[in-house]
């Protein structure tokens, strides 16, 4: 190749940078840098509720077995206990029952299994609160979601 | 956060410091919707290349080599992007056919080129034929210029970018300005 071309290859090289320098900017292109920012924001609130996620469900299967063991508890303590056989003679007896209801009410509370019926109630308000939480967090977690799929990927 | 290099803002950002990242986005962002643009037709598939390349980085930001330019890693991803989003848009041109779309000029050729005319260069209506020609130029012909004459980047990490061997990057460098100015010279003179 003489001078004269790598010269001029030169030249070409310069006009090309400036021509490709001078491209349009897209008038959208301004808010470009926030998009980008809050995608990432978005992604980072993504993967914060997927691993809050896995907590949630760890601590649904939890809350649910621990309110299988409590009824299967209350059950065994309910038929150990005359509680029921108390309560039958509303329909039975009820004339006997009316006359000594003090007695009766505290017959039936001395028979309740307190400490079992204390953990069956407050694994069912601890269920609640999970899937009260749960609940919450699987709407943002799809709000999230629907958000991304508006994009194109 | 100007004054720090890519790598220390990655450093930075990986540290805790949030405005890191917001700056390595600032000083790319356009390059990479330029970079992505050689692609893709249109603005809005290179807004969407380019937010889907920087969410890319940012999850293997972790996994950033500091011992490479942060500049030739994006860019690598923002290329994988754009192949991922051509192929799911079911436009992907094969490889074959962007070679046959590319003009058969051999290397040779440019040994028998005729200078230009000197006066070319300040004609009017040069720089808006150039572009004309920039646009109409065939993809992996563009790209390679873009990347060279506008990211400032070397051959070897246009190679590393665009995953191609190095002596087909320069070749296709070379190809691409004798296909610039043989659209020019017809032309013109």
């Amino acid at each position: 190749m003489n001078d004269s071309l790598i010269q001029q290859e030169k030249m070409l090289e310069m006009a090309v940078n400036k021509s490709l320098s001078r491209q349009p900017v897209p008038l959208s292109l301004e808010n470009l840098f926030h998009k980008i920012l809050s995608r990432i924001a978005a992604e980072a609130e993504l993967k914060k509720l997927k691993a809050k996620l896995w907590v949630i469900s760890a601590a649904l299967a939890v809350t649910l077995g621990v309110l299988v063991l409590a009824l299967a508890a209350s059950f065994a303590a309910f038929s150990k206990t005359p509680s029921f056989q108390f309560l039958r003679l509303i329909f039975t007896d009820f004339k006997v029952v009316a006359d000594n209801w003090q007695d009766y009410g505290f017959s039936i509370l001395e028979t309740l299994p307190l400490g079992v019926l204390a953990f069956l109630l407050s694994s069912i308000l601890a269920s609640f609160i999970v899937f009260d939480f749960a609940a919450r967090q699987l709407g943002n977690f799809r709000k999230l979601l629907n958000a991304q799929h508006h994009g194109k990927f | 956060m100007q004054g720090f290099t890519d790598a220390e803002l990655v450093k930075k950002y990986l540290g805790g410091e949030q405005l890191a990242l917001e700056e390595l986005v600032r000083r790319y962002f356009k390059q990479v919707f330029f970079f992505a643009k050689t692609f893709v037709k249109q603005d809005q598939e290179a807004e969407d290349i380019t937010q889907e390349a920087f969410v890319k980085a940012w999850k293997n930001l972790k996994k950033f080599d500091a011992e490479k330019k942060f500049k030739t890693w994006i860019f690598q991803i923002t290329k994988n992007t754009c192949i991922d989003y051509l192929r799911k848009n079911k436009n992907m041109l094969s490889a074959e056919s962007l070679e046959e779309q590319q003009m058969a000029l051999s290397l040779e050729q440019m040994q028998d080129q005729e200078p230009l005319p000197e006066q070319l260069f300040d004609s009017q209506g040069f720089e808006t034929q150039l572009e004309e020609i920039l646009t109409g130029l065939p993809q992996s012909y563009r790209q390679t210029v873009t990347l060279r004459l506008q990211q400032d980047l070397s051959f070897a990490e246009i190679a590393e970018i665009l995953n191609q061997p190095l002596n087909t990057v320069k070749s296709r460098y070379r190809r691409a300005l004798l296909d610039i100015r043989q659209r020019l010279a017809p032309k013109n003179q």
